[in-house]
């Protein structure tokens, strides 16, 4: 486990999601399609994106 | 408000498609896949909005699922049996992300030995992992309690990903009436998914499910997830209630069936219950005061509910459709702690039945509540019972006889023309044990009658006579 983020610290500026050794990627495709689906339908602007990555 | 004739499975997918789903991370397995096949199918067609992508396994599904959830989006997942287990790492992790989203099981047995069929030890193994758990008797509930599930999970005192449960083959492939409610009054039920703070936005950037150093945080965490929760009773019963109210059929924590006044009560969960129900119409139609209580949700465990459901009763004979080795009926050991210290509490006697599919007939029914009866009148539970007929041993005595015959036969240094050991050539057999490419060896079991199903038996469809039905 990597203990970068440690509540209440995180040394990131951007976001970031504890998943799983096993499912990083999977975890990364979840958030890929959720953000594509958000503005595919208007319910984030565009600029709101984020590249994710694992 | 429409009817169709609608198989368990494409009832648990028309929930979804009712309850707007955005996104369904999926991956096949048996009985399950016709769930996903349906959504499929409409996402690809345009009937339905939505985006279906396929994991290279469940605990990548799983993962995805989470992940989107935490992103701010409606997700819909299904698996079964092996596919639950392979995923329970993720189970345990993605509700401690506070991320509310659905999956449905179709039970099925657990491996070994490996089968299609249905019971709940799949089920039951994700019992602590924190999401809720909503179990099903019939195609029409597992339609109405996938909206209802949502409505659960995304409300703000519970925040965790439900189960909707159904059985394989029983549910998941038989078709029943179902209604389907209309989608604009489906809507006015749910409202979109509002996900608050559970989200991620380039302009407010969020850590979650992030680390904690040391037990204090950790059990506070823990403990509020268990809290929220216990918070799924009162939730479920206001969504359950609603429900009642615009559709009319109306769903709380225990499914009541003629128990009030019943001296006798079954206990048990699944679409089996429907046939305890047949069998207490029969009961009380020879005069029996018999009922059943089903619990409809597991997780939370309407423990309350139940203290006061089988109060004044004399016997509850608990039918548990799964088997936890070494301990039991997981359903009988939660009942006896719920009932644990309450003054006059009834007997309860432990009843195993319908693993891997395995029918429980109204005999079998009208016998434990028999035995119900009487266990009330001694005062004494009896032991806890396989429901097990002579006839199923007597055709399991002929499948290890054949199987023994067999391992006889391939073991004849003499029969050249069987043996794959022999210096000449001949067919070569293998094994229909777990490992299919070892050869049987002379040693393996020697000449033992075969006793667990995994003993080597010979695959030779040309002379192998199958069992009598």
């Amino acid at each position: 486990m990597t203990l970068l983020s440690v509540y209440p610290f995180t040394p990131f500026r951007g976001s970031w999601l504890y998943t799983a050794m096993a499912s990083a990627p999977a975890g990364a495709q979840g958030v890929r399609d959720a953000l594509d689906i958000l503005i595919a339908q208007g319910r984030m602007p565009p600029e709101e994106d984020l590249q994710v990555v694992v | 408000m429409t009817g169709m004739l609608l198989t368990g499975n494409a009832a648990v997918a028309w929930g979804a498609r009712l309850a707007r789903v955005d996104y369904v991370p999926a991956f096949p397995i048996t009985p399950q896949t016709e769930i996903i096949e349906a959504l499929a199918g409409w996402i690809d067609s345009g009937e339905m909005p939505g985006r279906l992508v396929t994991l290279e396994s469940e605990h990548a599904m799983l993962t995805a699922a989470g992940a989107a959830a935490a992103t701010g989006v409606r997700v819909f997942t299904a698996t079964s049996s092996q596919g639950l287990l392979y995923a329970m790492e993720m189970l345990y992790t993605v509700a401690g992300w506070r991320a509310p989203f659905v999956l449905a099981n179709v039970s099925r047995g657990l491996a070994t030995p490996i089968t299609l069929e249905p019971d709940h030890n799949d089920i039951l193994a994700a019992r602590d992992c924190g999401f809720l758990q909503i179990h099903c008797a019939t195609c029409q509930e597992v339609l109405d309690n996938l909206p209802i599930a949502y409505r659960v999970a995304e409300d703000p005192r519970v925040g965790l990903p439900v189960i909707v449960n159904l059985d394989g083959f029983y549910l998941s492939f038989t078709r029943e009436p179902v209604v389907l409610p209309e989608p604009r009054e489906v809507d006015a039920f749910l409202p979109p998914f509002q996900p608050r703070d559970i989200r991620f936005r380039a302009s407010q950037p969020l850590s979650q499910a992030v680390a904690v150093l040391g037990g204090g945080p950790y059990s506070y965490f823990r403990y509020e997830t268990h809290l929220a929760a216990r918070n799924g009773l009162q939730v479920y019963a206001e969504a359950g209630a609603e429900w009642g109210e615009r559709f009319g059929r109306v769903y709380d924590a225990l499914d009541l069936y003629r128990s009030e006044d019943a001296e006798i009560c079954f206990v048990m969960i699944g679409s089996f219950a429907t046939k305890a129900m047949a069998a207490v119409d029969a009961l009380r139609a020879a005069g029996r005061r018999v009922g059943l209580v089903r619990p409809r949700l597991l997780r939370p465990f309407p423990d309350e509910a139940l203290r006061r459901a089988p109060a004044g009763k004399r016997a509850v004979a608990v039918v548990d459709q799964n088997l936890s080795f070494g301990f039991g009926g997981v359903l009988h050991g939660e009942l006896c702690s719920a009932l644990y210290g309450l003054a006059d509490a009834p007997i309860l006697l432990s009843f195993i039945g319908g693993l891997g599919g395995r029918d429980i007939s109204q005999g079998e029914l009208f016998e434990m509540a028999r035995l119900a009866a009487d266990a009330a009148d001694r005062g004494e539970a009896p032991p806890p019972r396989l429901l097990y007929t002579q006839d199923e041993l007597r055709e399991v005595r002929k499948l290890q006889t054949l199987a023994h015959a067999e391992r006889n036969r391939l073991e004849d240094p003499d029969d050249h023309e069987r043996n794959p050991l022999s210096q000449r050539q001949g067919p070569a057999l293998r094994c229909a044990c777990s490992a299919p490419a070892r050869p049987c060896a002379p040693a393996a079991a020697g000449s033992r009658p075969c006793t667990r199903s995994t003993t080597c038996s010979a695959v030779d469809r040309s002379s192998s006579t199958p069992p009598a039905a």
